[in-house]
């Protein structure tokens, strides 16, 4: 019996032993080698979401330390916690934030883009849309920094030359104009397909509305870029698929699964509040919208006062009871609004005549006023023709160390309450101003562009920044990791000056 | 093909099982058993100091026998003429003796020689004789580990051993740990050492965390439920040439754990409780005479002088009470060990605590004539643990009860939730802001911000042996451990809202590891003349799995912890993550040995692992070759010079890449819940990584009473992977480059003496660690691999920040640096004279200047001197151990001084400040200058490592047997751990460890959970 068992346990082990030794069976390696929750791989609308994401972050990290810290050179918010003195506001931003801006868009794009690109062999609905987004996307990139790398970026290239801000503007739009005619062609022919469905976030797959916001998106670069865009500017504004003209169009992010990122910021972290800049041209127009905008403020006294920015050192707590935007955890986040439109037509029709627009700068200006206010769900009552008010000069005193601030201006909001034409201009950018909150970076760069608002300046003045920041430097790791062409583009496009007071080809010089 | 595998080593365990059981059945009553007829022999067993209890008295070849008694007295029966009387017992040589009639017979049983050498247990088990080793093995013996009991008994290692650097983790006890040998050689993979339990690898789970100030608290490891009292011994191979036969993961040194198994020939119970009681031990020095000026800022005004505040007082003394119970018991057949343990611990803040429970069956059997051994354990283990705290800002209450602004009293705050009669919610009392460390009332922390692990876990192993002839065996081994991990998180409403919603916040991670371990292994043992082969042939397969799925999100109705009451349409996160790891390995060992002197050992070893699928390169090959030479036995030495070997030897371990890299799938953002391509760039022709290294040493012992054993080593690790960054131009944020050169070289030394003068008994053993490490190079030579261009070289890596970015210290490896080499970037801003620099009002102001090395943090050397002294029952266990050199930082320091909450602030005030140039800078600006909320600035924060402390003190009492009848042992003894910091310039222990897990985030105190002071007492009762 034993001798029997015996036997077979040497059986058993003789056979393991062959087994084992004959060099194993690795078959399933493969299969444990492959991630088991994870996608491997899918159609575009997996990964579109992604970069649709860097459109408007609402990851609110991302948020943080792109729309808010950048946007609020914009002059709607001020960062409240000082980050041992890191800031945008005070010209001394850690290495780190500074490349933040240019690192997370090229990340979330490209590598989702180059996939989509695999995928849809360079054409279709998705590559439409995915050209749309990169250009979008890459449009908030170049506006912060200029000249970046846009026509060379390719898969599987590692270092990669950059575009000039101009041929970079010249190439967004020719993307946005690709992919408004194809997306517009693909509504004719599948009226109601909505490919993406829930996961696009912003426009639940209507590719009608994102064709919209395609040609409108070109206005925006347009403009901004000048006389050479005045082709693309008509070809948008005469576009059979249309640009956003009503607030139904509005391009607008649905922060679900996450919260809105400004509040969270402000709220729960206590690390942003409003900006004394816009409270101050709100208050003193007495704007149906402030309700709208802000939280009231926790100082006794005063209903709604914004924070200033620019203070070297504070203690973010004596600073918590400025006011906070009045965001709900599910509010979501324009993109571009239809009031935008109204006043990008207003200025053409006032500065560019030859440019095709109808309609008078003050039909378009008045009816971006309504837009808004309409976006916002407030009565316009009498704002529209309030010929007396101009916004108000900064009170302080609630924190040592805020000061006061008089302002200059005095432009109003009724159309002919203001009389010569640079007045006009004013008054459009500042209603547009008001309207595009909170898309902190577009503020920042119609500022750049026109000089308006007239935000209060740093509190702590820096004399190398006396027009405050106008470009940001790019990104240390430029510098590390693709410095030949980094350089190059310092050298041609920048005139040898990688600083953050040299000014983009669009913007006022003076 | 695999299953088939795996299915034929459980039948085969499962048939052994059945063997066993009957073959215990038949064997254990034949101890009594005896022939009827024939005639009897009795006497007594001695050795040279008296008596021999337990030894095995038999008949060759028959059935049955007896052991001695207490006198060592037998009495055998049932002898025939011719028989041959058989005395063995395990330590002895064995004794036979022709029975020719004699009525008594006694004995005086031979100390085996074999004994005498030292055996120690090398790879896979197999047991060597030390000479003839090539490569360095150090031993604690289960005494030395059970001394002082700890929770996690690696840390009753430190300063027994050279060649090894052991942090505990900050959590307190259970506590994982970060034990390096030889120095890091990884730069992005783990460097801690791989635990061996009986020969057999196993998955070291641990919780010890990445760092980093959110980081969540240190938590345990795998290796912490061992039970120490179920330790026999533990071998330390510091060397990766010992460990080719363990596979790449011995790369870093192995711990090799022995367990108990039941002792031949006597049945003995083993009772014993230790109970020691910890105290906060080394704090920050807090000042309580200037009051709050602003939110948490303490620079008001002097404070009356009957106000007192000591952040001391909220600590706990923490208790740690292990009791355990081990039965032994056996005869020459079947030894059987069973144990049993509880650990139960509550920690120096309140309301954290951490479990554990062991039990233990262990069984080793011979049968069909001893040709066959089994051995069959089974463990199971619960371990809990709730509210850890180790550092951070994340669930921490030190922020908030250093920085607690004085003047107020603390007091007020320790009924730490009020009533809410709207809500209808207990809620927070803490009438201050979070400031800039997510503080909360440090109470509601711990009672209301549950942190909860519960795990169970189950090992079985099972051995056979098969004795083919006395020269050729077979072993066949597997294993199973499994653990499950329920690990909770219960945020009350009113937390926090960085941490929860407005009705609270859930986290359940359900998590399960699993890992099998087979193998066959053929051990020749021949000798021919003056030549003995020793060889090791064999096979192996180690699976490991690995699976975890989470639900966390904010609660809708307040306060229930479920999650099935999660809101999940905003902030949930849900994710399921799991991998599947296998290596199917062959490998051989051969050992050729001459004239017992000369010994030549050559291995290899062949893996297929799974990390390898897709890629080009489906398995690795790795050798070693060592020379062992006993010189003692070659040359006439002088009379005092009683042992010396010299031995040598080369190694290559290689060890794959990491998992999924040859396979990236989209990448999951739980919380955006989007899905993105991978950010590396793609890598093809990936290939493992090497370390190569040797190593020279000495062994002698000489004036009869001295032992020294020194080597040198120096590996060399090749072909790292490495994540070099790229331009985020490119798409991608870095690219796998597989380069670089990580050299580690250095001595490792001890000197044992033991002397016995008349009853006095000193034995004495200093070891002495030195390691060097240096980057030879990063990356040279590389090309995209996509296109085959050449890629910039790599000659600098930047690693983690030691706390705040741009303020705290950081890790940068550079080519001839280290990889613990740290950098700072501020320094007090200077005029162009050099002199420091004042504005207007005379206050100073901080610059940036370029990375400028500051230091390493890894020591220099690390030294250990333990001694016990022993007379006439009484032991007196010291144990005394020295860092030296190596740099801290600590943040910690910083904020106190930035808030004026530090005795340093309120010096500089009561000194009226501090000359700065020809004036006084107030107390104030200096510290809020040279230091900020999140941290001071690394050059101005960083402190000497080099500390001495008594690591150890025991005394203890053997009471004589014979005051029991013989029938008891019975010691008591006090004890201690951590007793005296003898030199420390750091203001905290620098031997903790705020992130095991992380291989630079070391040296960090950011408001870390002080070391503590640990006194109590033993006591053993075995009977």
């Amino acid at each position: 019996m034993r001798r029997r068992n015996m036997k077979t346990i040497v059986k058993i082990l003789s056979v393991a032993v062959l087994l084992s030794v004959s060099g194993g069976c690795t078959k399933n390696f493969e299969r444990y080698n492959t991630s088991p929750y994870d996608v491997m791989t899918a159609d575009p609308s997996i990964l579109l979401p992604t970069m649709i994401d860097a459109m408007m972050y609402v990851q609110q990290n991302d948020s943080q330390m792109i729309d808010q810290m950048v946007g609020s050179l914009g002059g709607y918010f001020t960062t409240s916690n000082r980050w041992n003195g890191t800031n945008f506001d005070t010209f001394n931003v850690s290495p780190d934030w500074n490349a933040a801006p240019y690192e997370t868009p090229f990340l979330d794009i490209y590598g989702n883009f180059f996939e989509i690109e695999r995928y849809t062999g360079g054409s279709g609905h998705y590559y439409a849309l995915a050209r749309l987004v990169r250009a979008a996307a890459m449009l908030r990139v170049a506006d912060c920094y200029g000249p970046i790398p846009y026509s060379k970026v390719k898969d599987s290239q590692m270092y990669v030359e950059y575009d000039s801000n101009e041929d970079v503007y010249h190439n967004i739009i020719a993307d946005l104009r690709a992919a408004a005619d194809q997306l517009y062609s693909y509504t004719l022919t599948y009226s109601g397909s909505k490919p993406l469905g829930s996961k696009d976030l912003i426009y639940g797959g209507d590719y009608s509305k994102w064709a919209k916001l395609a040609n409108s998106l070109i206005m925006r670069v347009a403009l901004r870029g000048g006389e050479d865009y005045k082709d693309a500017f008509i070809e948008a504004y005469t576009s059979p698929a249309g640009y956003i003209a009503s607030n139904a169009d509005n391009a607008m992010m649905d922060p679900a699964p996450q919260t809105n990122p400004y509040q969270l910021a402000s709220s729960s972290w206590g690390d942003l509040r409003v900006n004394a800049s816009i409270v101050d041209y709100m208050t003193g127009y007495n704007d149906p919208r402030v309700p709208a905008y802000f939280a009231k403020s926790g100082f006794d006294g005063v209903e709604y006062v914004g924070m200033r920015s620019g203070k070297m050192e504070f203690e973010k707590s004596d600073v918590s009871a400025y006011s906070q935007p009045n965001f709900e955890a599910t509010s979501k986040l324009p993109v571009f609004v239809a009031a935008e439109t109204s006043f990008i037509l207003a200025e053409v029709a006032l500065r560019h005549a030859d440019w095709g627009v109808t309609g008078t700068a003050q039909e378009h200006y008045e009816a971006g006023i309504t837009l808004s206010m309409e976006q916002w769900g407030v009565s316009a009552g009498g704002y529209i023709s309030d010929s007396e008010s101009v916004p108000a000069d900064h009170k302080d005193g609630y924190v040592t160390g805020f000061p006061d601030y008089t302002r200059q201006t005095d432009v109003k909001i009724a159309w002919n309450a203001e009389t010569d034409d640079e007045k006009h201009f004013e008054q459009i950018i500042t209603q547009k101003w008001i309207a595009n909150y909170p898309m902190g970076i577009e503020a920042w760069s119609e500022y750049r562009r026109t000089g308006y608002p007239e935000l209060c300046p740093a509190v702590d003045a820096n004399p190398d920044y006396p027009r405050g920041m106008r470009r940001l430097a790019y990104s240390y790791n430029e510098d590390s990791f693709n410095k030949a062409n980094k350089d190059a583009a310092v050298a041609n496009f920048l005139d040898g000056q990688d600083s953050q007071t040299k000014d983009l080809f669009w913007a006022k010089k003076n | 093909m695999l299953k088939p595998i795996k299915l034929s080593f459980f039948r085969c365990c499962m048939a052994i099982a059945a063997v066993a059981c009957l073959n215990m059945l038949t064997s254990l009553p034949s101890l009594a058993q005896t022939k009827s007829g024939g005639g009897i022999v009795s006497g007594i067993v001695t050795d040279e100091q008296g008596p021999v209890i337990g030894a095995a008295v038999m008949i060759k070849d028959g059935q049955g026998g007896v052991t001695t008694g207490l006198e060592g007295e037998y009495s055998l029966s049932g002898l025939e003429h011719g028989d041959v009387i058989v005395v063995s017992i395990l330590g002895y040589e064995t004794q036979e003796i022709p029975y020719v009639g004699q009525a008594t017979q006694n004995v005086v049983l031979k100390v085996s020689s074999e004994f005498l050498d030292e055996v120690v247990v090398t790879a896979l088990g197999i047991k060597r004789e030390e000479k003839t080793l090539a490569y360095q093995v150090q031993q604690v013996k289960s005494d030395e580990l059970t001394a002082v009991k700890d929770a996690n008994f690696v840390n009753s290692l430190v300063g027994k051993v050279a060649g090894v650097t052991i942090n505990s983790g900050a959590s307190g006890p259970g506590s994982s740990t970060r034990v390096v040998m030889r120095g890091m050689k990884s730069i992005e993979k783990n460097n801690t050492v791989l635990y061996v339990i009986d020969g057999i690898p196993m998955y070291n789970k641990s919780f010890g965390g990445v760092g980093g100030t959110m980081a969540e608290a240190v938590g345990s490891e795998a290796a912490a439920d061992i039970n120490p009292e179920d330790i026999e011994s533990v071998n330390m191979l510091t060397g990766p040439s010992a460990a080719a036969l363990y596979g790449s993961d011995a790369a870093n040194g192995v711990i090799i754990i022995n367990t108990k198994r039941g002792a031949e020939g006597r049945t003995t119970v083993t009772v014993s409780n230790s109970t020691t009681f910890s105290t906060a031990y080394m704090m920050p020095e807090m000042q309580d005479r200037y009051g709050k000026s602003s939110g948490y800022n303490s620079w008001g005004a002097a404070l009356p002088a009957d106000y007192s505040y000591d952040p001391r007082k909220f600590f706990q003394t923490g208790t740690n009470i292990i009791n355990s119970v081990s039965l032994s018991t056996g005869n020459e057949k079947n030894q059987t060990y069973i144990s049993a343990s509880t650990t139960n611990t509550t920690g120096i803040v309140p309301e954290s605590s951490y479990d554990r429970y062991n039990f233990t069956a262990r069984n080793t059997t011979k049968f069909a004539k001893d040709r066959l051994i089994l051995d069959f354990g089974a463990s199971f283990i619960i371990q809990k643990d709730h509210n850890l705290v180790s550092q951070g800002t994340y669930f921490n209450p030190l922020p908030a009860l250093y920085l607690f602004p004085r003047g107020d009293d603390f007091n007020e705050v320790r009924m730490y939730e009020r009533w809410d009669p709207i809500n209808g919610v207990m809620t927070q009392y803490w009438p201050y802001s979070e400031g800039s460390h997510n503080m909360q009332n440090p109470y509601w922390i711990q009672n209301r911000n549950n942190r909860d692990m519960n795990k169970r876990r189950y090992m079985l192993n099972a051995s056979l042996q098969y004795n083919i002839t006395d020269w050729l065996n077979i072993t066949a081994r597997a294993r199973l451990d499994e653990s499950t991990y329920k690990n909770t998180t219960e945020y009350y409403a009113t937390t926090l809202t960085t941490f929860a919603g407005e009705n609270g916040g859930y986290k359940l991670d359900n998590m399960t590891d699993r890992s099998f371990y087979g193998d066959v292994i053929a051990n020749v043992d021949k000798t021919w003349g003056d030549w003995r082969l020793v060889a090791n042939v064999g096979a192996s397969i180690n699976d490991q799995r690995y699976d975890m799925d989470r639900a966390a999100g904010d609660l809708l109705i307040p306060n229930h912890f479920a999650t099935n009451n999660l809101n999940t349409s905003r902030n949930y996160k849900g994710n399921q993550e799991g991998w599947h790891d296998q290596t199917q390995s062959v490998f051989a060992s051969v050992e050729v040995g001459w004239k017992d002197m000369l010994f030549l050992t050559a291995t290899g070893r062949n893996d297929w692992a799974s990390q390898l699928a897709y890629s080009s390169q489906p398995s690795f090959f790795y050798p070693s070759v060592g020379l062992s030479a006993v010189v003692s036995n070659m040359l006439d030495m002088p009379k005092w010079f009683t042992f010396l070997k010299v031995r040598g030897s080369y190694s290559q371990v290689s060890t794959p890449f990491e998992r999924f890299l040859s396979n990236p799938s989209y990448v999951y953002n739980d919380q955006t819940h989007n899905w993105a391509k991978s950010e590396t760039y793609p890598a093809t022709d990936l290939k493992p990584e090497d370390t190569k290294s040797w190593e020279i040493g000495l062994n002698m012992s000489f004036l009869e009473s001295l032992t020294l054993d020194v080597t040198y080593y120096r590996s060399n690790t090749y072909n790292q992977t490495i994540y070099a960054p790229l331009s985020a131009s490119t798409g991608y944020k870095n690219f796998v480059a597989q380069t670089g050169n990580v050299q580690n070289q250095g001595v490792e030394l001890a000197l044992g003496y033991d002397n016995t003068w008349e009853g006095f008994n000193w034995s004495s053993n200093f070891t002495f660690t030195f390691n060097e490490n240096k980057i030879i190079s990063l990356g040279h030579g590389l090309v995209d691999p996509v296109t085959g261009q050449p890629v910039a070289d790599i000659t600098e890596i930047q690693k983690d920040w030691l706390g705040a970015g741009d303020t705290a210290p950081r890790v940068i490896l550079k080519e001839g640096g280290s990889m613990s080499d740290i950098y700072v970037n501020h320094l007090i801003a200077r005029d162009f004279n050099g002199n420091v620099a004042t504005d207007d009002r005379g206050r100073i102001s901080m610059e940036s200047v370029d990375m400028f090395k500051a230091g390493q943090l890894a020591p220099k050397a690390n030294l250990g001197w333990s001694n016990t002294f022993s007379y006439a029952g009484v032991s007196l266990g010291v144990v005394i151990t020295a860092r030296i050199g190596g740099l801290v930082y600590s943040a910690t320091q910083g904020i106190l001084d930035y808030y004026g909450v530090s005795e340093a602030s309120a010096a500089m005030r009561d000194a009226g400040g501090i000359p700065v140039n020809s004036g006084m800078l107030s107390a104030q600006n200096y510290y809020q200058t040279i230091s900020t909320a999140q941290g001071g600035h690394g050059a101005y924060y960083l402190y000497d490592a080099t500390n001495v402390r008594l690591q150890e003190l025991t005394l203890n009492y053997t009471f004589p047997r014979k005051w029991f009848n013989d029938k008891l042992g019975l010691t008591v003894g006090f004890v201690a751990r951590n007793l005296a910091m003898i030199y420390c310039k750091a203001p905290f222990d620098p031997e903790l460890s705020s992130a095991t897990g992380s291989n630079y985030y070391q040296g960090v105190d950011y408001f870390m959970l002080p070391s503590t002071r640990n006194l109590g007492f033993n006591v053993k009762l075995q009977f």
